[in-house]
Parts: C-alpha cells; structure tokens; sequence
C-alpha cells in the first residue's frame, strides 16, 4: 500500500498549520500509522510549517510547498520554502533548556521523525522528514515491534 | 480547527489565593498569541499564590503555547506564586514531556488535587 501523494502549494499563513496538520495525520491513519505515530508527524509538520512562517519569512508574506508520500515502507513530508535559507542547526538542542524560548519544534522533529533532512535550494530551503511505519509482528508478541 | 480568542478561556475563578481556569481548543502558531493575551491580561491585576490550569479542553498544543507556558510561568513564580497544570490530554502531556517541563511545572489529575497540594 502506497496511497495517493498530496502535494499543496499554500501561502506561509500560520491559519493553515492546523488544517495541513490534520490532512497529513488522516493521510498517516488511513495508511495504517498508529495514533501515537500520526500525532507525532502532525507535530512535526506543525513544528515545520512555523519555523517557515517564523523563521525562513519572518513572519511577512511568501509561501510553502508541502509534499506528503508513503513508499511502502515510510512516510516521507517535504516542506519547500523560498525564505531566508538559513540552515537550522538540527543537533544542536538536544539538551534543550526548558526556559530557553525556541528550539523545541527542532527538539521535536529530532526525536519523533527517524530522518529529518534541510537541503539548501537556489532561493529557500527543502526540509525532507521520513517517519516508518512499525507493524506487528505476525508472531503475536504485542511487545515485539518491528520496522515495516 | 484551533480556536480563536473569545471562546480558548473559560470558567475564571479563585479560591483563596488560587486563580483557576479552562483553556479550550487547539493551540498552535495561530492562535497561541491570543491565548497569551488573555492570560497576561488575565495576570495583569492578579498575584495569585497559584495559578492552575485546566487543560482537559486543550487536545493538542504546538511549541508556541508551550512558550507562552513558560512565560506565564515566569511571571507568576515573580509574584512568589506556582503554576499548575491538570487534566493533561496524551498529546499535550507527551510535548511538555519533550520539552523536559515535567519537572517545572506541577502536574495533577484535576483541580482538586493541585488545590490540596497548596497546602503542603
């Protein structure tokens, strides 16, 4: 099972977070990606889309393409922008203070995607998350989760 | 969809030196500085010794709301007083988990307990 690509070019409107978030976990559950897993790439596509706004166009116009695909194996999300191309540095909160503002939609993307990617275009940036779906095994063992 | 600012807070009330209140909708990137607003305006004439916030209306929250969070706890610890959060959702107890605030912010099942704990 692969399912249909979305592909959606929009403006850099933080009004569209919620309704992009929400397609792409719909899009997570109907392929078979448990809740835990589709609200955790729906927090990453959120966490990526206001870096954009925030970031990449500093809060002024510009717009974002947003890509969704299942290969099989992985959910792939890539976010295009044509902002300020500045390459967030991905690793470098890990050990994030929490009374430090910022850093937390990276923290989260880190953690819950199992590849997260910026690659640097002409004009913007291309982000590429790839989140896998675990299944289970046929065994039965509930505890025994495997990459699919 | 998230909620805009007239309906996100709810049901604003003391008991002793406690301030309590319900925060409805989703809260994202949107929405989070209307929600910031109400709060800081709320905090405004206030010095509550708590601050607890009812959370079970709120299902999701991004790092925006997480941010305002943190700010609104800054300024009531300014004011000597505590912030707690209860009712947590999953997802929303998931992300403060992410963001290590378990262990500034006190947790609590219902207003109940998080108002018995102020005595302690």
């Amino acid at each position: 099972m692969t399912g249909p690509k979305y592909e959606m070019e929009i403006p850099a409107d933080a009004k569209l977070i919620a309704p992009v978030r929400h397609a792409i976990e719909e899009q997570a559950h109907r392929l078979g990606f448990d809740e835990t897993a589709c609200g955790e790439i729906g927090l990453c596509v959120n966490e990526a889309m206001a870096n954009v706004i925030r970031h990449a166009y500093h809060g002024n116009a510009g717009r974002l393409r947003v890509e969704s695909f299942f290969d099989g194996e992985s959910l792939h999300v890539r976010i295009r922008d044509w902002g300020s191309g500045v390459t967030p540095d991905l690793y470098a909160k890990k050990d994030k203070n929490p009374f430090e503002a910022g850093g937390l939609g990276l923290v989260c993307m880190g953690r819950l995607m199992d590849k997260v990617s910026f690659t640097p275009q002409d004009v913007g940036m291309l982000l590429e998350m790839t989140r896998r779906r675990r299944v289970l095994k046929q065994d039965g063992d509930e505890n025994c989760w495997s990459k699919a | 969809m998230t909620s805009n600012e007239h309906d996100m807070i709810r049901n604003v009330r003391t008991q002793g030196q406690a301030m309590l209140l319900e925060v409805h909708g989703e809260v994202d990137l949107h929405n989070s500085p209307d929600l910031r607003g109400q709060l800081l305006r709320l905090l405004a004439d206030a010095s509550p010794k708590a601050l607890v916030l009812n959370l079970g209306g709120v299902p999701y929250m991004d790092s925006s709301a997480i941010a305002v969070l943190v700010e609104l706890l800054g300024r009531v610890r300014k004011g000597g007083g505590v912030m707690c959060l209860t009712h947590l959702q999953p997802r929303v107890k998931a992300l403060l988990e992410i963001a290590r605030l378990e262990t500034i912010f006190r947790f609590f099942p219902a207003d109940a307990e998080a108002l018995a704990s102020l005595g302690k």
